[in-house]
């Protein structure tokens, strides 16, 4: 089944100058899709229209079959939860009340959280692995921990569509591989579908069902894995020669010869 | 769930008890300042003296109460532009809102004072459009993108604030030089008042204000955190920010027509009422209310008494408290996030 699905976008931040171009889409239920290309080709663009929070300038995004816009708000945040790629630290508060805000959906306006509120929250830092950071604050934690807490602000919401922008870039090595298993995870637990815009091209394989390389706001090849992640095409993707793709244990792995 | 129903309650018992020290300070800061000033007033003594009871309702009760609207006023307005730009050193003085909202009272005072539309003064609808007009400007300058520069918010802010007390300088001494120390006290912020009749017209706008204000509290509370994230969990922020922006203008405009840009405020207590409250706006806020009208209160209490008869504006009192408090502030932030 086709859960989210996006037909003819256009997006434009400054007029005369297109950020995403007549992208069309389908993820179906229970997917992991990852979103590559190179800085600014517009993925982060691309996820923000599909998570709704950016409107297109032309064409649609559908949830189920229906236009996104026409959810209630609450309702929408109850299905689909983003994880932007940078989260404000303009003030001390603690990891827990972060992942409390993904409570929101469920709270009515006038109401503080309740105690199952407070352990759904818990329980979405103890799945990325960070429940000991609860009650330490987000202006002294590493770009890599606060990138993890906003993963479980997002996992608070109970989604079951997550997209991710970008969650792994200050992530070191084994935290990076545990977030992908963590996603995985839930998608066989929850039947979560997981879209991801990444750089980390070596976690894709095995792993993901679908990739969608993208090449200045449009859509330059999609498909599996194992498809689009062939040295052809990434050096079309990338526009770089050097671009290497090979299987080494069962694992596809991806780097640049530097010579 | 009868165990979540209990934490809610908890929770929510925990909000009670924030806003009944927030009160109880209110309570004691009422009873100083009622009391202080050059001539003390004790209750035997209103009981006694027809001199100093018709001191005490003539003046002092209007002014003491004035105080409070315009602190709780303020304070709450800066609870809630630091929100909504997520800057801490965000308030009505530093964001340019107070030198519009002099400006537009600068210019609707030279035009004459008493004009009203339909009953409601000229002086107030125009401070309210200064207001408006001097957001919307520092928004547009410091927004690029997706992003709005913090730095850039408070430089710009403080500009258009230099910008906004020359204009009024220049235009009140060409209307009438002889004016120009009530020009100064009003730039400073100060709060003579006779009577109860100024505060019966101001409550119409000021009230509204407020209860805008305190629906917000929940958006502001999600911006406060992540504005992206805010709009994900389905915050309207376009709106919001709207809203705020009207909501804020129109409170600070009134305030402004009435007491002058009286300065940090709406700085320095927000940042008491987050470190008795913690972070969450959803406390934040509405504590900034009591401790906003106690905090005014004390300090015009302070600028009635220090000098003995002379009065010094209450402007200058939160100047020198609140000043210091920013660059401190400001010093301890770059420890973190880079202006």
């Amino acid at each position: 089944m086709i859960l989210l699905e996006a037909k003819q976008l256009d997006f434009h931040y400054v007029i005369g100058r297109p950020t995403v171009i007549d992208v069309s889409l389908a993820i179906r239920a229970g997917s992991m899709t990852a979103i590559i290309g190179s800085n600014g080709c517009g993925k982060s663009t691309l996820v923000r229209l599909l998570a709704g929070i950016l409107q297109p300038a032309k064409g649609s995004v559908l949830y189920r079959g229906v236009p996104l816009p026409s959810y209630e708000r609450g309702e929408r945040a109850r299905t689909i939860a983003y994880v932007p790629q940078n989260s404000a630290r303009a003030f001390p508060f603690t990891s827990l009340e972060v992942v409390l805000t993904g409570r929101t959906p469920y709270t009515s306006p006038f109401r503080l959280e309740n105690s199952h509120d407070t352990s759904v929250a818990i329980e979405a830092l103890e799945t990325v692995g960070v429940a000991h950071l609860a009650e330490r604050r987000i202006t002294e934690l590493s770009g890599g921990e606060r990138q993890l807490v906003s993963v479980a602000r997002a996992l608070a919401q109970q989604p079951e569509c997550i997209l991710l922008d970008e969650p792994s870039s200050s992530l070191d090595l084994k935290h990076r591989a545990q977030l992908i298993r963590t996603l995985k995870a839930l998608r066989s637990t929850r039947g979560m579908t997981v879209v991801m815009v990444t750089h980390d091209l070596n976690l894709l394989d095995p792993g993901f069902d679908a990739v969608l390389a993208m090449r200045y706001g449009a859509i330059a090849a999609s498909g599996a894995p194992s498809e689009v992640l062939t040295d052809a095409s990434l050096a079309a993707i990338y526009e770089d020669p050097y671009v290497r793709a090979r299987r080494i244990d069962g694992q596809l792995c991806v780097w640049s010869e530097v010579h | 769930m009868t165990g979540s129903l209990r934490t809610q309650r908890l929770s929510e018992q925990r909000f009670g008890q924030a806003m009944a020290i927030a009160a109880a300070v209110l309570v004691a800061c009422t009873a100083i300042a009622l009391w202080a000033g050059y001539e003390r007033i004790t209750i035997p003594r209103l009981l006694h003296d027809d001199v100093a009871r018709s001191v005490f309702f003539r003046l002092r009760l209007p002014r003491v109460i004035m105080a409070g609207i315009i602190g709780a006023t303020l304070a709450a307005v800066g609870a809630a532009l630091q929100a909504l730009f997520r800057n801490p050193l965000a308030e009505p003085l530093t964001l340019g809102v107070s030198g519009g909202g002099s400006l537009g009272a600068g210019i609707a005072i030279a035009l004459g004072w008493g004009a009203r539309i339909a009953g409601t003064p000229v002086v107030f609808i125009a401070a309210f459009a200064g207001s408006l007009a001097s957001i919307s400007l520092v928004y547009r300058i410091a927004r690029s993108g997706a992003v709005v520069a913090p730095g850039s918010l408070l430089l710009a802010g403080i500009v258009v604030n230099l910008i906004a007390n020359a204009a009024v300088v220049l235009i009140e001494y060409t209307i009438d030089p002889s004016r120009s120390l009530e020009i100064l006290r009003w730039l400073v912020g100060t709060l003579d008042v006779v009577g109860f009749s100024l505060i019966w017209q101001m409550l119409p706008f000021v009230l509204p204000g407020w209860l805008v204000l305190l629906l917000v509290a929940r958006d502001l509370h999600l911006l406060a955190v992540d504005e992206e994230s805010a709009a994900s969990l389905g915050v309207n922020v376009r709106r919001s920010e709207r809203i705020v922006y009207l909501a804020t203008s129109l409170l600070v405009g009134v305030t402004v027509s009435v007491g002058g840009s009286i300065g940090f405020v709406g700085l320095v207590v927000p940042h008491i009422a987050r470190l008795l409250f913690g972070q969450d706006t959803r406390f934040a806020l509405p504590a900034s209310f009591f401790l906003g009208a106690g905090f005014l209160m004390l300090a015009d209490a302070l600028a009635r008494s220090v000098m003995g008869q002379t009065e010094l504006p209450v402007g200058a009192v939160t100047g020198l408290v609140g000043g210091p408090f920013f660059l401190w502030l400001m010093r301890r932030r770059q420890r973190y996030v880079m202006l």
